[in-house]
């Protein structure tokens, strides 16, 4: 599995409002996951993990410090190729559970495969329909993602990100929108993607359950 | 509830193409109600201006049967030539000018011909009377001499009358057997007259060069105080002279005070030789003579001489018949050009004139004393010889035009009007069936009116006779102010006159030679001597039904007196085209084509097409324009319909019951669509009339659209997608994901080729109903005049219509960005580069498009097929290419900011 350490140096986050006042989200933040590790941001509503997040996958730019995977500043990278980063790399996982409603599930998983051709997405089918059965989306596979409910779409999405095949899985609120049951499936799920798999999760998540098998944890203030 | 909120907050990207769409059709209509309203007021107005000529009726006698003009609801200009079959009495000419409501009534009929005949040109030839050395520089002259009268017809020279003749001239001293001097002796033979030169003085010999055909020129009668009626007091001041004439026609000395005898002395002396009792005649016709020069006569001669002599002889007279033999047996090789000379001849066409038809020969000198030994005459013959209008058969071949005929030969004729088995006119009046493209009739003899003189006691050219305050839109024929217009074209497409016959007898109706009174005209042709009444109304000016009424009700009247009656009011010229066989002769005695010429005739009930047309074009548009934007507007509403579901469904599971939700919705959808229904209202009571029940069709669509939207709205939120395809066959590349994308949103797609399809179809119907427009208004001057004003709002109206539709489709886009902005989150989330994500997006409007190059081109074809052309393929399928490139553009923009 491809899958290289992440450093974060000193980052800070600002976002600017409508009347032009800066607002800082994040600032001064450090940590370094390695590969086979289970990293959880975690903090209050409001404290920027899902900005965070969001800037690990090159979705949003940060005003200072830096993003390195592999020793590689994610700054330096043009828009085309953090995309393929992410595609390639670093799946992302987004809280809203993103899918094309008008595509089957097996379709939205296999997404991230298309622009490698054909092969690739044969050769990933069968991982991804494993992967729905562990998370009870089987029956589900041939639905469009509009027929689903607000916690299946969370885990399609889930699968997706690890049907990916990325190696480090960058996910927000994996277990927000699940019960118990399936948010304990999740979790074990991303450990084993990190423990057994050698890759790496970086998940931000108010789950104590999630927090507490974390390798890394990070807080947010 | 505590407080008021708009519920479309809710769904606020439905309430800025609703609105947008409501405020287009509103406009849509108030601008098809205004270009309608305007159509309307031009086309008024138009026909105000241009709808009578100088005369309403055109009264002809019953039974003169127009033919091929009828045939197609066109008076021929021709309409004065009947060949004297037809005719109408002074008698119900008076009963014509009683009926009440008649402001003019002007007869007007052809009567005769003056003809000049004996026209002999000549050559002379002398020598120098100090030298004695002949002019021809030789002893003996033996020559073959050509003579040529020629004219310039549609851009070639024709040849009108063509003679040779041998002649032998030998100076020789002494006297001859009378006892003359005789220098020059002379003698002379040959085809087809043998030109015999004479010897008329001592030094003079003068060749005869055979004699001319003779010209004519048609007498017309009118009476000239109705006819100053109908022209104007300028045009018609010409005739002046005839009011004044006196009514007693004996040929008195009183004529001759009326003549200018020094222009007409020939005239002059006839009438002063009746009086003296020389001359046997009972009656005068007093005349206006045309004098206008109408063409150019061209009289050549050119030499050949022998280049064998004969041996001189002592004595001429003793050898003569052997000379003769001799000079007949020279073969015509034998003789070589030698000189060509020419002169013009052209005052021989008109009547009256005296014209110098001899030429001497170059290095002549007419010696002292000498004068012009020319054989011309002035005396004109005054003949009851009567034009008939020509036969028209349907065209063999097609020119494209909409009236096309072909000229109906009755007998192969020259430029000169001669039969081709004809050498000279000496046959004219005695054989019906001579003439191109008429007959004639001779009342009398061909001789001339037994017993009548001309008595020219005016002029007039062509010019003085411009008829006042007439538009050459409404212009309509009178018959006295010239031959109509006729062209042909060259290899360049250029226009070329064509003028007509010197005989007369042919397809164009020359202009008079000379106009009378009715008096003379029956003096002439008879009891009837009127083969038109060209009747105006009175108390009609502008284009209303009632001024028709009243035209149709003097014409029903005049037609109770057992004539034939044509309402020429609301008439208007239009060209026709006309197929002319044998026309010229060639050089090698065979006879071409003259082709297709153009000629305007008179279309009858013009303005009424035209209105007809017009009115029906406009409707035709106007309803497309606005069902046009009545299918935008409801795709659009239904488009929003299904967007406020979601905040209906979310209301009612807030605790809203769904009766307020519907009060609501109305209330909050109600302004735009009241805003269309006003306007409609509006254009319904104060637009055009004729496009009323459009406008109030549009408030009915705008009550439609809005409970459409509501209806909509309110239905319950169903699941969009059944279930998807099997992921077994699923998608394993960018192309097949944009095609996936695109049948999952089917809808939306059906809706865009649909709306293609519709405004394709408008579109094509637009062109077709703009074609048949012009069809149906007819190719008349009025025609062109009201498509020329008109056509920039009638297009205007297509335009407005399909432009509508296209902007239209686009606001219905705006509910497909939600869907495209969702895909870009999920691949760019996904890490699909931006340019594969343009790649597939391009894609998605691919296939968008080909579904509207189907849609479209399945509705193009049903119009072509149904309505016929390709006119309809052409607009439909261009609209087509606005519609597809304003969507794919609008689709990569709006993917682009997505």
């Amino acid at each position: 599995m491809n899958t290289s350490n992440l450093v974060v140096d000193s980052l800070s986050l600002a976002y600017t409002n409508s009347l032009g006042e800066t607002l800082q989200v994040v600032t001064d933040l450090s940590f370094r996951v390695e590969p086979g590790q289970l990293c959880v941001l975690s903090g209050r509503s409001g404290s920027g993990k899902t900005s965070v997040i969001r800037a690990l996958v090159g979705l949003l730019a940060w005003t200072a410090g830096s993003i390195k995977w592999g020793g590689i500043d994610l700054a330096t990278l043009s828009e085309t190729e953090r995309a393929d980063q992410r595609r390639k790399l670093t799946g992302y996982v987004d809280q809203e559970a993103s899918l094309i409603p008008e595509l089957s599930i097996v379709d939205n998983l296999l997404l991230p495969h298309l622009p490698d051709g054909r092969k690739a997405v044969l050769a990933a089918k069968q991982d991804a329909v494993d992967l729905l059965k562990k998370l009870g989306l089987d029956q589900r596979a041939s639905w469009t993602s509009a027929k689903l409910s607000g916690g299946e779409r969370s885990r399609a999405a889930l699968v997706r990100g690890l049907a990916a095949k990325t190696g480090v899985i960058v996910t927000d609120e994996p277990t927000a929108s699940v019960d118990r049951k399936w948010a304990d499936k999740v979790i074990e799920l991303l450990l084993a993607h990190a423990h057994d798999d050698g890759g790496m999760v970086i998940a931000a998540s108010h789950d104590p359950g999630l927090a507490a098998v974390a390798d890394v944890l990070v807080t947010l203030d | 509830m505590a407080s008021w909120f708009s519920l479309l907050r809710l769904s606020p990207k439905t309430a800025g193409p609703r609105w947008a769409a409501a405020a287009l059709v509103s406009g849509l209509v108030a601008a098809v109600s205004g270009l309608g309203f305007q159509v309307s007021v031009t086309v008024e107005d138009t026909l105000n201006e241009n709808w009578r000529g100088l005369y309403d009726i055109l009264v002809t006698a019953r039974g003169q049967d127009f033919g091929a003009a009828d045939a197609f609801g066109t008076v021929d200009p021709n309409f004065v030539a009947t060949g004297g079959r037809y005719g109408i009495s002074v008698d119900d000419w008076d009963l014509i000018r009683e009926i009440d409501g008649v402001e003019v009534a002007a007869p007007i009929g052809m009567v005769g011909a003056l003809r000049r005949t004996a026209l002999a040109p000549s050559l002379q030839i002398s020598s120098d009377p100090v030298t004695g050395i002949s002019a021809l520089r030789t002893n003996t002259f033996v020559a073959l001499i050509t003579s040529t009268v020629a004219l310039t017809d549609v851009d070639e020279e024709q040849t009108v009358s063509k003679g040779t003749g041998r002649v032998w001239l030998q100076t020789q001293s002494g006297t001859d057997a009378n006892g003359l001097p005789a220098d020059h002796r002379s003698s002379g033979g040959g085809a087809p007259q043998g030109f015999s030169p004479l010897q008329t003085g001592h030094d003079l010999f003068v060749v005869p060069l055979g004699v001319l055909p003779a010209f004519s020129s048609n007498v017309v009668a009118v009476d000239p105080v109705a006819e100053t009626m109908l022209l104007g007091e300028q045009a018609g001041a010409f005739l002046a002279p005839l009011v004044e004439a006196p009514i007693t026609r004996e040929p008195t000395s009183e004529w001759q005070h009326l003549m200018d005898c020094d222009a007409f002395s020939v005239q002059c002396a006839q009438i002063g030789g009746v009086e003296g009792g020389f001359i046997d005649a009972q009656s005068v016709v007093p005349m206006i003579v045309n004098r206008t020069q109408s063409r150019e006569l061209t009289l050549r001669v050119s030499i050949a001489l022998a280049s064998e002599s004969f041996p001189e002889l002592e004595n001429v007279d003793e050898n003569y018949d052997e000379v003769m033999s001799w000079l007949e047996s020279l073969p015509e090789a034998s003789f070589e050009p030698w000189d060509s000379f020419e002169t013009r001849i052209d005052g021989v066409l008109v009547p009256f004139s005296s014209a110098d038809l001899s030429i001497l020969l170059p290095g002549s000198v007419l010696p002292e004393g000498e004068g012009s030994q020319a054989f011309f005459s002035t005396a004109v013959q005054l003949q009851p010889r009567l034009l008939e209008r020509p036969d028209f058969v349907a065209a063999s071949e097609s020119h494209g035009s909409t009236v096309e005929l072909q000229v109906q030969p009755r007998e192969v004729v020259g430029p000169s009007g001669l039969g081709q088995w004809e050498t000279y006119e000496a046959g004219y009046g005695m054989d019906s069936s001579v003439g191109l493209v008429r007959a004639f009739h001779a009342t009398s003899n061909s001789d001339g009116a037994s017993g009548v003189l001309p008595a020219p006691i005016g002029t007039f050219s062509l010019s003085d006779i411009s008829e006042p305050d007439v538009s050459e839109v409404s212009y309509v024929p009178t018959g006295v102010s010239g031959s109509a217009s006729t062209w042909s074209v060259d290899a360049d497409d250029t226009p070329i006159e064509v003028l007509p016959n010197l005989s007369g007898l042919d397809f164009i109706t020359p202009a008079p030679g000379a106009f009378t009174d009715l008096a003379g005209g029956a003096t002439l042709r008879g009891s009837t001597p009127i083969d038109a009444v060209r009747v105006r109304v009175a108390g009609v000016s502008a284009y209303t039904p009632e001024a028709q009424a009243r035209i149709a009700e003097v014409a029903g009247q005049i037609a109770l007196l057992g004539l034939d009656v044509r309402i020429v009011a609301g008439s208007s010229l239009q060209q026709v085209s006309l197929y002319v066989p044998e026309y010229f002769q060639e050089a090698d005695g065979s006879w071409s084509d003259l082709g297709w010429v153009t000629q305007e005739w008179t279309t009858l009930g013009a303005a009424a097409t035209v209105e007809l047309a017009l009115s029906g074009t406009t409707l035709v548009l106007a309803a497309a324009a606005l069902a046009a934007g009545g299918f935008g507007l409801g795709a659009t509403a239904l488009i929003n319909g299904r967007r406020l579901r979601p905040v209906v469904a979310g209301l009612g599971k807030i605790g809203w019951r769904s009766g307020y939700i519907r009060r609501r919705l109305a209330l909050e959808l109600l302004p735009p669509y009241v805003l269309l229904a006003a306007v409609s209202v509006m254009c319904w009571r104060l637009g055009p009339p004729n496009l009323s029940v459009l406008f109030l069709a549009a408030a009915g669509v705008a009550v439609a659209v809005f409970l459409a939207e509501l209806v909509s709205g309110m239905r319950s939120a169903r699941v969009a997608f059944p279930a998807g395809h099997d992921s077994g066959q699923g998608i394993a590349s960018p192309a097949a994901l944009a095609w996936a994308l695109t049948r999952s949103r089917f809808s939306w797609a059906v809706l865009t080729a649909a709306s293609s399809a519709v405004i394709a179809g408008l579109a094509a119907l637009t062109a077709v109903a703009l074609r048949d427009g012009i069809e149906q208004a007819g190719h008349t001057r009025l025609a062109e005049l009201m498509l020329r004003t008109t056509q920039w709002m009638t297009v205007g109206i297509g335009v407005l219509g399909v432009g509508s539709a296209v902007v239209l489709l686009l606001l219905g886009y705006q509910a497909e960005r939600a869907s495209l902005a969702n895909d870009t989150l999920v691949l760019t989330r996904v890490g699909f580069t931006r340019a594969v994500q343009i790649g597939i997006a391009r894609r998605q409007q691919l296939f968008v498009a080909l579904g509207c190059v189907v849609g479209a081109a399945i509705t193009i074809t049903a119009v072509s097929v149904v309505f016929g052309g390709w006119l309809a393929c052409l607009v439909g399928g261009a609209t087509l290419v606005l519609v597809i490139g304003a969507r794919l553009i609008a689709g990569l923009f709006m993917g682009r900011n997505r």
